[in-house]
């Protein structure tokens, strides 16, 4: 196997094609799904660089954004198994990942698996539930298993889990604590449609029921493609930008950014990866097989947003994350 | 702290650091000029300085003890007073006599007085002064006579009685009055110590005066180079596009040296510094798209935008994906960056 430095010119090239043969299926699949979603590109495309780079989303956005449509149409198109869990304070982990039944006529108990056993999980509203539920959807994300009773099982792959947030109503939620929210690889902020794509969503909506939607892909075509990703090329200089990037989160003195009394937080070692694999699932997207800034530059936000925790005098002066992460992105120099 | 940081950011906006640079710059133009205002203030609180220590030296004698004599008529006020109870032998004394009385000036006719006799003291000269002024609706009259005395020699001087006669022309009655004899101790002569200071004065003017002089011939002479040079013939300076042309035919350089990651990564370096200069746009954080999209507000030709992005995608292909080791592949991009900085010189 190839590292990044001992790769030639002509091993980029091979990679080039193995990209340009397997990521076919990505315009056929958004196209797809654009015949049932208006607009939210930026979604499904988010949504199809969590399941390339194997990790999981956290959007934050009002209701009605299409978000269960989304993955639903998503999970359709590459013929996997959707589920839909609405998390309320009553939740138990159990009713998410299942339980132990007794059967008494056999005298032996049986296992129930939850909702969870799925390939594409909607948790919607997740701070909607207790911390021991939350908790327990966590760890399957991390683990990518469940234990019931004495017995360990794997999750089907692919496995993505889309939570949700609801920034409107915080009366008694359970908000998610910052070390939990940064296990989710991207942090999406949806805002509503413009004029013209909601014009479109008018229209679509007038008739009862959504067209059918074609299956594009297969699970396995998805788990090939994620190979593929693996093996895009980053080049040295972008694992430098990565970093400066990151560590300007931490030390913005050193990058002569005046943010230090803005940021209480930088972004963590789980960032600078989180930004090389999606970096790389970008990549594959745009059909290259090697990383460029662009790359970076255009999932940055996503993956740095939930990652740097900002000061209360930044809150006093209404600059959020995202202020940060855009400041720190114009300034440091682009390789 | 951040917000002091972001006051003095806003006040550095507001009035403009710029300006504050042109400021210094003009003050520095007219350094010559400061140091002559400058200069002259000094002198000013010098010489200021130096009435003040000759005045610390002779000092102020209180009046009162001075030996002062005041003999009461009804109608006429005496007082004789010297400025000083004591004095070096090479000064001078004043002696003041002051009739006042309530009325006009006409109220009684004076009889010019007789100067005092003086031992160890000469009378080098006298004036008197006639006065007339209201307080509180009344009218106060005074009249003054000074005497200048040089002492003749050390030791306790003596100043006699000055006898003062008037005629009241009211009731026509005259009478007359006299001030107690004063002394005075005359000590040895006292070299003035503000002579070293009139020395370091005359100094300084001196020292003035010839930074004048020395400045004028300077930029007399600093003219007469300007005028030189302006009749010489002028060397045009080099535009931009020639200069970067300059440093791409360095560059090409590196393609013979086979160092082709080098070169695009240079070559892109100098696109961008160009388009910088030339446009005014900030690079720094923006990738070959960001780039791009600028130029297509800035209404560049299409071909323009299109030869750009030609070049620094390429350069993009070499920096990131080990593209174009070929020597040929270096030299197309130097013959397109030399074509658009061409273009752009026409």
């Amino acid at each position: 196997m190839h590292t990044e430095t001992t790769r030639t010119a002509q091993d980029i090239k091979a990679i080039q094609k193995r990209v340009e043969k397997e990521s076919l299926f990505v315009q056929e699949l958004l196209s797809e799904i654009g015949k049932v979603i208006v607009g939210q590109k930026y979604l499904v495309e988010r949504l199809l660089l969590a399941l390339l780079s194997n990790g999981h989303i956290l959007i934050e956005g009002v209701p009605g954004l299409a978000k269960s449509l989304s993955v639903k149409t998503l999970s359709d198109a590459i013929q996997t198994k959707f589920q839909r869990i609405q998390f309320t304070p009553d939740l138990l982990p159990a009713d998410l990942i299942g339980t132990m039944i007794y059967n008494p006529q056999e005298g032996s108990f049986s296992t129930k698996k939850g909702p969870i056993f799925s390939n594409l999980i909607l948790a919607d509203e997740i701070n909607r539930a207790p911390a021991k539920v939350q908790s327990a959807l966590l760890e399957a994300m991390q683990e990518r298993q469940v234990t019931i009773g004495d017995n360990s099982y794997k999750l089907e792959e692919p496995f993505l889990v889309l939570a949700t947030q609801n920034p409107i109503e915080q009366e008694g939620t359970y908000p998610l604590p910052e070390a939990q929210v940064d296990r989710f690889m991207l942090k999406l902020s949806l805002t509503y449609p413009d004029r013209k794509e909601e014009w479109e969503i008018i229209d679509r909506n007038a008739e009862v029921g959504f067209p059918p939607v074609r299956k594009v892909v297969n699970p396995d075509s998805i788990m090939k493609a994620r190979e593929v990703v693996n093996q895009i090329y980053v080049d040295e200089k972008i694992k430098d930008y990565i970093l400066s990037i990151v560590f300007a989160t931490r030390n913005p003195e050193v990058y002569n950014l005046d943010l230090k009394d803005l940021i209480a937080y930088g972004a963590s070692p789980r960032a600078s990866i989180y930004l090389n694999l999606v970096a790389k699932a970008h990549a594959f997207l745009k059909g290259r097989g090697y990383v460029t800034p662009e790359d970076i530059k255009a999932i940055g936000m996503d993956v740095l947003r939930h990652r740097v925790i900002v000061t209360y005098e930044a809150e006093a002066e209404e600059t959020t994350s995202e202020d940060i992460v855009r400041k720190i992105f114009d300034e440091i120099e682009v390789p | 702290m951040g917000i002091d940081k972001r006051l003095v950011k806003f006040i550095l906006i507001s009035f403009g650091a710029i300006d504050v640079i042109k400021l210094l710059k003009v003050i520095l133009k007219m350094r010559f000029y400061l140091v002559i205002l400058l200069s002259l203030i000094w002198v000013f609180s010098a010489s200021s300085w130096i009435n003040s220590q000759a005045d610390s030296v002779y000092g102020e004698q209180s009046l009162a003890s001075g030996g002062q004599d005041r003999t009461m008529e009804t109608k006429i006020q005496l007082e004789a007073s010297v400025d000083r109870p004591e004095l070096p032998f090479n000064e001078k004394l004043t002696l003041t006599v002051q009739a006042s009385w309530d009325g006009k000036q006409d109220r009684f006719k004076i009889t010019p007085i007789t100067p005092p006799e003086c031992q160890k003291f000469e009378i080098l000269g006298s004036s008197s002064v006639n006065e007339a002024k209201m307080v509180e609706g009344k009218t106060k009259s005074t009249k003054t006579f000074e005497f200048i005395l040089k002492p003749t020699e050390t030791g306790i001087g003596r100043i006699g009685s000055v006898l003062f006669s008037y005629v009241d022309n009211v009731t026509e009655d005259s009478s007359s009055l006299s001030t107690q004899p004063i002394s005075v101790t005359i000590n040895p002569p006292v070299e003035k110590k503000a002579s070293r200071y009139k020395i370091l004065l005359i100094i300084a003017i001196a020292l003035i005066f010839i930074y004048v002089i020395y400045s004028a011939k300077k930029k007399t002479k600093k003219i007469k180079i300007a005028d030189q040079t302006e009749k010489e013939v002028k060397i045009p300076e080099k535009t931009l596009e020639e200069r970067k042309l300059e440093t791409l035919s360095d560059l090409s350089l590196l393609i013979s040296e086979g160092k082709a990651d080098e070169f695009s990564s240079k070559v892109y370096k100098l696109t961008t510094n160009y388009l910088e200069e030339k446009y005014q746009i900030f690079t720094t954080g923006k990738t070959t798209n960001d780039i791009i999209n600028s130029l297509s507000t800035l209404n560049l030709p299409e071909e323009q935008i299109a030869l750009l992005k030609d070049i620094m995608s390429t350069c993009d292909l070499v920096k990131f994906a080990k593209e174009m080791v070929e020597k040929e592949r270096c030299e197309e991009i130097f013959s397109k960056v030399k074509r658009f900085l061409e273009q752009n010189v026409k």
